[in-house]
C-alpha cells in the first residue's frame, strides 16, 4: 500500500510537471498565433500523443506560422517541405548520390531528405501529385523510410504537420484516403475574429516582434506521450468510443440515419485510437487521471471528420462530414443517459 | 448486486437502511453509499407522480368497471390492491441502494465530474500508481459533493397537482362505487335520463332505490303503453305486408320495377308518385310491355288479397283496364291506386310511430324495474311481463299475416311454393323464403339430374341487391331473408305524456 501511495505521489508529480510543460508550449505558441486557442491546443495534443496533424484553411490564416512556432517552442529538428506539383518523392525522402571515395572508387551514399527531422512541416501538401504525397505514407505510420531497398529509421519524436488548402481550390490534389487516415487530427482553421485580427495587426506590424522561447525538448514530448498513455479509461467510456465509430459505418445496424444516407465508408479503428489517445491528453492537461465522455466528445470531430468518406448524395445535398458527426454525437447514448 | 439487510432502524433515525456490499469497504465506497441512496430517493420521488397517477388511474378504471359489471366488493378490493402494487414498488425502490455504477454515473453527469467516480467504480486497466491517483482524485471530488444540492427532494408542483387530481378522482370513484350509484351493465341509459324523459323528476337527480317516484313513473309508463296499444290500428300491419307483397310482385316487371321497389321498401310517397307516373306513361307503351305490367299488377293484387282489400282492388282494377286496352280507365285506375297507396302509407307510418314508442317505453320500463328490483320483490316479474307483452304485441302485429300469402315458385326452379300456416319458426332446413324475400315457403328439392351450380354471395340475392333475379335451381342452398326495414323513429316522450296524461 505504501508503495502504491509513493507511486501515486510520484505519478502526481510527473503529471503536474507535464501539465505545466504543455501549458508553457501552448503559451509560447500563443505569442505568435493570435486566437485559435483550440487549434494550438489540439496541435499540442497531437504532438504529445505522437500523432500527425493535418491543418486545413485558406491561405494566410497562420497555419505555417503555427507549425514554425511549435518548432521553435520545442527543441526539435525542424524541416519544411513546400509541396508543389513538380515535387518528386526523392525530394522528400532523400536519395543515393555518387561520391568519390578516398581510394578513388565511387560509391553510393544516402543523402537524407527533409523528412529526416523531428518536426516536418508539409506545407500545402495537396499541391503535390499523389505520388509525391504518398512518399510520406511510410514515414508517417512506420516512422521509417525505404530507399533503394534500404530502410532508414527516423529519429523519435517524429511528427508530420501538414497544411492544405480546401480541396475545392484550383491546382490541388485531394489526399488519398490511406494517407488522410494517417493523420491523427484534421484541424480546420477559421478566419480570426475582429478582435483577433486587430491583435494580429498590432503584433505583426510593429517594430518589436515576439520571441518564442524553447520550453520543452523532444524527450519531454516522448515522456509526456508515455505518461498520457497511463491515464485511466473506464470500460463504459471506451464503449462510447466504439459506439461513436460504429455509428459512422453505413452497414452497421447501429449506424446513424444520416450515415446510412450519406456515408460511403466510415471511420477506421485509427479514429478510435486517435480519440482515446487525444482524450487522455485532454484529461492530463485538465489535471485529471481518467478520461471522461467530454474528452472523447472534444476529440471526436478532429479525429473523425477526415475519416468519413461521403457519397455522391452527400455532395449533391451539400452535406458536410461535420453535420453528420454532430448528429452522431447528439444521438449516441452514453452510459447513464 | 448483493444486498445485505442491515438493522431496519438506523442509529441516527427511523429510516430503514440497507448496506450494499457491492460498494466496497474502502473510504470511497462508504462515502458513495449515502450519496447513492440520496440519488435513488431523488429519482424515485421524481418518478412517483407519474407512477402514482397511472396507478390511481388504473385503480379508478378497475373500480368503475367492477362496479358497472356488478362484481362483488371483495373483487373490487382485490383489483384495487393489484393496482396499488406500483405504489408499493415505488416505496421499496426508494429503500434499496442502487447499483454503484449507476449512482456514480448520475453524480458524474450531474456535477460534471468527468467520469471520475464511475471510472473508480467500473475500474480500468491503468497501472496501480495511476489507479490509486485516480481514486484519490475521485474521493477528493466526492467529499466535496453536497448531495442535497445535487439531488434535492423536490417534486414539480404541476406533477403534484396531477397526482392530487388523480387521487381525488379515485376517491370519488370509490365513493360512487360503494354507494351503488353507478350504472350497471345492460342498463345503458342512466336513471336520470329516465327521470328527465318522464318529466316527473324535476330536480334531475337519480332516484334512489325503491323510490316512490320511480314506482309512480313505472305506473305512468305502463298506462302510456296501454294507451298506445289501444290507439294502434289493427289493419296497419296487414296493409304494410300487403304493400310489401305487391311490391315484390311488381319488381319482376320492367315497367313496374320502380313502383315495386318503392312499395317493398316502405316508401309510400315515392310509390304513389311512381303509380301516377305509370299512368302518364301507359299511352307510350307497346302491347307487350302493357301486358307484362298488367300481369305484374294482377299478381300484386293476388298477393295483397286478404291483407288489404282496398289495395288489392285498385291493383286489380288497373290490371283489368290494361288487359282490356282501356287506356283512360287504366290511367284513372293507376291514379286511384296512387291515392290508395298514400292512404296505406299514412296508416302504416302512424302505426310504426306508435310501435316505436311502445318499444322505447318497454325499454324504459325494464330500466325502471331494474332500478327498483332489489327493493320491490315481485315488481320485476310484473314489469318484465308487461314489457314482454308489449314486445310480443309488436311481434304479433308484424307476424300476424305470416303464412297467409303464397305463390308458386317461379322460373326454372323445380321447387314448388306452398303456403304454410304458422310463423317463420316452423321453417325446416329444407325450406326457405323465396329469392324475393316474400313470405313464401319454398321446398328445396334438388333435381336428380343435377343443375348448374351458380355460387352467388348471399348479399347479392337479397331485396337490396340488383334486381332481376329469378328463382333457379342454381340458387339452392342459399337462404334469403326478408328485408328488415329500419323503423327507428325519434321519440320525445314529453309531448306524448302531456297529451294523454296531463290534467285537462
Amino acid at each position: 500500500m505504501t508503495t502504491a501511495v509513493n507511486g501515486s505521489e510520484a505519478t502526481e508529480q510527473l503529471a503536474r510537471t507535464y501539465r505545466d510543460q504543455a501549458a508553457a508550449i501552448v503559451d509560447e505558441v500563443g505569442k505568435l498565433i493570435v486566437g485559435q486557442r483550440e487549434i494550438v491546443r489540439d496541435t499540442v495534443v497531437c504532438l504529445i500523443a505522437g500523432g500527425n496533424v493535418l491543418i486545413e484553411g485558406v491561405p494566410g490564416l497562420g497555419k505555417t506560422e503555427l507549425v514554425r512556432a511549435l518548432g521553435r517552442a520545442i527543441d526539435l529538428r525542424f524541416s519544411r517541405i513546400q509541396f508543389t506539383p513538380d515535387l518528386m518523392p526523392a525530394d522528400i525522402t532523400g536519395t543515393n548520390v555518387v561520391v568519390d571515395g578516398a581510394d578513388g572508387h565511387r560509391t553510393f551514399r544516402f543523402e537524407p531528405g527533409p523528412v529526416f527531422a523531428n518536426l516536418v512541416l508539409a506545407d500545402e501538401i495537396n499541391r503535390a501529385t499523389p505520388k509525391t504525397q504518398a512518399a510520406l505514407l511510410e514515414a508517417m505510420q512506420e516512422r521509417q523510410v525505404s530507399v533503394a531497398r534500404e530502410v532508414y529509421v527516423l529519429d523519435p519524436p517524429f511528427f508530420v504537420m501538414a497544411t492544405q488548402n480546401p480541396i475545392e481550390m484550383e491546382g490541388t490534389y485531394p489526399l488519398p484516403e490511406a494517407q488522410v487516415d494517417r493523420f491523427m487530427f484534421k484541424l480546420v482553421v477559421d478566419y480570426p475574429t475582429a478582435e483577433d485580427l486587430s491583435e494580429i495587426l498590432d503584433r505583426t506590424t510593429g517594430a518589436a516582434q515576439p520571441e518564442v522561447t524553447r520550453v520543452a525538448t523532444g524527450d519531454d514530448l516522448l515522456a509526456m506521450g508515455a505518461f498520457t498513455r497511463r491515464v485511466a479509461i473506464a470500460p463504459h467510456v471506451g464503449s462510447y468510443v466504439v459506439d461513436l465509430v460504429k455509428s459512422t459505418h453505413p452497414e452497421d445496424p447501429t449506424a446513424h440515419e444520416l450515415t446510412r444516407q450519406y456515408v460511403r465508408y466510415g471511420c477506421s479503428p485509427r479514429a478510435a485510437q486517435a480519440m482515446v489517445l487525444a482524450a487522455k491528453v485532454y484529461a492530463m492537461l485538465d489535471g485529471r487521471y481518467n478520461v471522461g465522455f467530454d474528452d472523447i466528445r472534444a476529440a471526436a470531430r478532429p479525429a473523425m471528420r477526415h475519416r468519413l468518406l461521403l457519397n455522391f448524395e452527400a455532395e449533391a445535398d451539400a452535406v458536410q462530414a461535420e453535420q453528420i458527426l454532430d448528429a452522431i454525437l447528439m444521438s449516441t447514448r452514453r452510459a447513464g443517459d | 448486486m448483493r444486498l445485505e439487510l442491515a438493522p431496519l432502524v438506523t442509529r441516527g433515525g427511523s429510516w430503514p437502511a440497507f448496506r450494499a456490499t457491492a460498494y466496497g469497504p474502502d473510504a470511497f465506497g462508504q462515502r458513495l453509499i449515502p450519496l447513492a441512496r440520496r440519488w435513488q430517493r431523488h429519482r424515485t420521488l421524481l418518478s412517483a407522480p407519474r407512477v402514482l397517477t397511472i396507478s390511481f388511474g388504473v385503480a379508478l378504471l378497475v373500480v368503475l368497471c367492477a362496479a358497472t359489471l356488478g362484481l362483488p366488493r371483495f373483487v373490487i378490493a382485490l383489483a384495487l390492491g393489484a393496482a396499488m402494487v406500483p405504489v408499493v414498488a415505488l416505496v421499496a425502490r426508494a429503500l434499496v441502494a442502487p447499483p454503484p455504477l449507476a449512482a456514480a454515473l448520475a453524480y458524474d453527469r450531474r456535477l460534471a465530474m468527468f467520469e471520475r467516480l464511475s471510472t473508480v467504480v467500473a475500474g480500468s486497466r491503468a497501472d496501480d500508481g495511476m489507479r490509486e491517483l485516480q481514486r484519490r482524485d475521485a474521493l477528493q471530488a466526492l467529499e466535496a459533493v453536497n448531495p442535497s444540492l445535487a439531488f434535492p427532494y423536490r417534486v414539480p408542483r404541476g406533477d403534484l397537482g396531477v397526482v392530487a387530481v388523480a387521487a381525488a378522482a379515485l376517491a370519488l370513484g370509490m365513493l360512487a362505487a360503494t354507494a351503488d350509484v353507478l350504472p350497471r351493465l345492460g342498463a345503458p341509459a342512466p336513471a336520470s335520463a329516465l327521470a328527465e324523459s318522464l318529466g316527473s323528476a324535476a330536480d334531475g337527480a337519480a332516484p334512489a332505490l325503491a323510490d316512490p317516484a320511480v314506482l309512480a313513473q313505472i305506473d305512468q309508463i305502463r298506462a302510456a303503453m296501454a294507451e298506445l296499444e289501444r290507439q294502434r290500428d289493427p289493419e296497419a300491419a296487414p296493409a304494410a305486408l300487403a304493400a310489401e307483397a305487391a311490391g315484390a310482385a311488381l319488381r319482376r316487371t320492367a315497367e313496374g320495377r320502380r313502383l315495386g321497389r318503392a312499395l317493398d321498401s316502405g316508401d309510400f310517397q315515392a310509390a304513389a308518385g311512381e303509380a301516377r307516373e305509370l299512368g302518364e306513361q301507359i299511352s307510350g307503351m307497346n302491347s307487350t310491355r302493357m301486358d307484362e305490367l298488367a300481369d305484374g299488377l294482377r299478381e300484386a293484387s293476388e298477393r295483397a288479397q286478404g291483407l288489404d282489400e282496398g289495395l288489392a282492388n285498385q291493383l286489380r282494377a288497373a290490371a283489368e283496364a290494361l288487359e282490356a286496352g282501356r287506356l283512360a280507365d287504366a290511367r284513372s285506375a293507376l291514379s286511384q291506386l296512387a291515392q290508395e297507396i298514400e292512404t296505406v302509407g299514412t296508416t302504416v307510418q302512424a302505426d310504426r310511430g306508435l310501435e316505436s314508442q311502445l318499444d322505447q317505453l318497454a325499454r324504459q320500463l325494464a330500466e325502471a324495474e331494474a332500478l327498483s328490483g332489489e327493493g320491490l320483490p315481485g315488481a320485476e316479474g310484473d314489469s318484465l311481463g308487461d314489457a314482454a307483452a308489449a314486445a310480443a304485441a309488436a311481434a304479433a302485429t308484424e307476424g300476424s299475416a305470416e303464412g297467409t300469402t303464397g305463390s308458386e315458385g317461379g322460373g326454372d326452379s323445380v321447387a314448388s311454393g306452398q303456403a304454410l300456416e304458422g310463423t317463420l319458426e316452423t321453417l325446416t332446413p329444407e325450406q326457405r323464403l323465396n329469392v324475393e324475400g316474400q313470405l313464401e315457403i319454398v321446398e328445396i328439392k334438388p333435381t336428380e339430374e343435377g343443375a348448374e351450380v351458380m355460387e352467388r354471395p348471399v348479399l347479392e340475392l337479397g331485396p337490396g341487391g340488383s334486381s332481376g333475379f329469378e328463382a333457379s335451381a342454381g340458387d339452392r342452398g342459399f337462404a334469403v331473408g326478408r328485408p328488415d326495414v329500419a323503423r327507428n323513429v325519434p321519440l320525445d316522450m314529453l309531448p306524448m305524456l302531456d297529451r294523454y296524461f296531463s290534467e285537462p
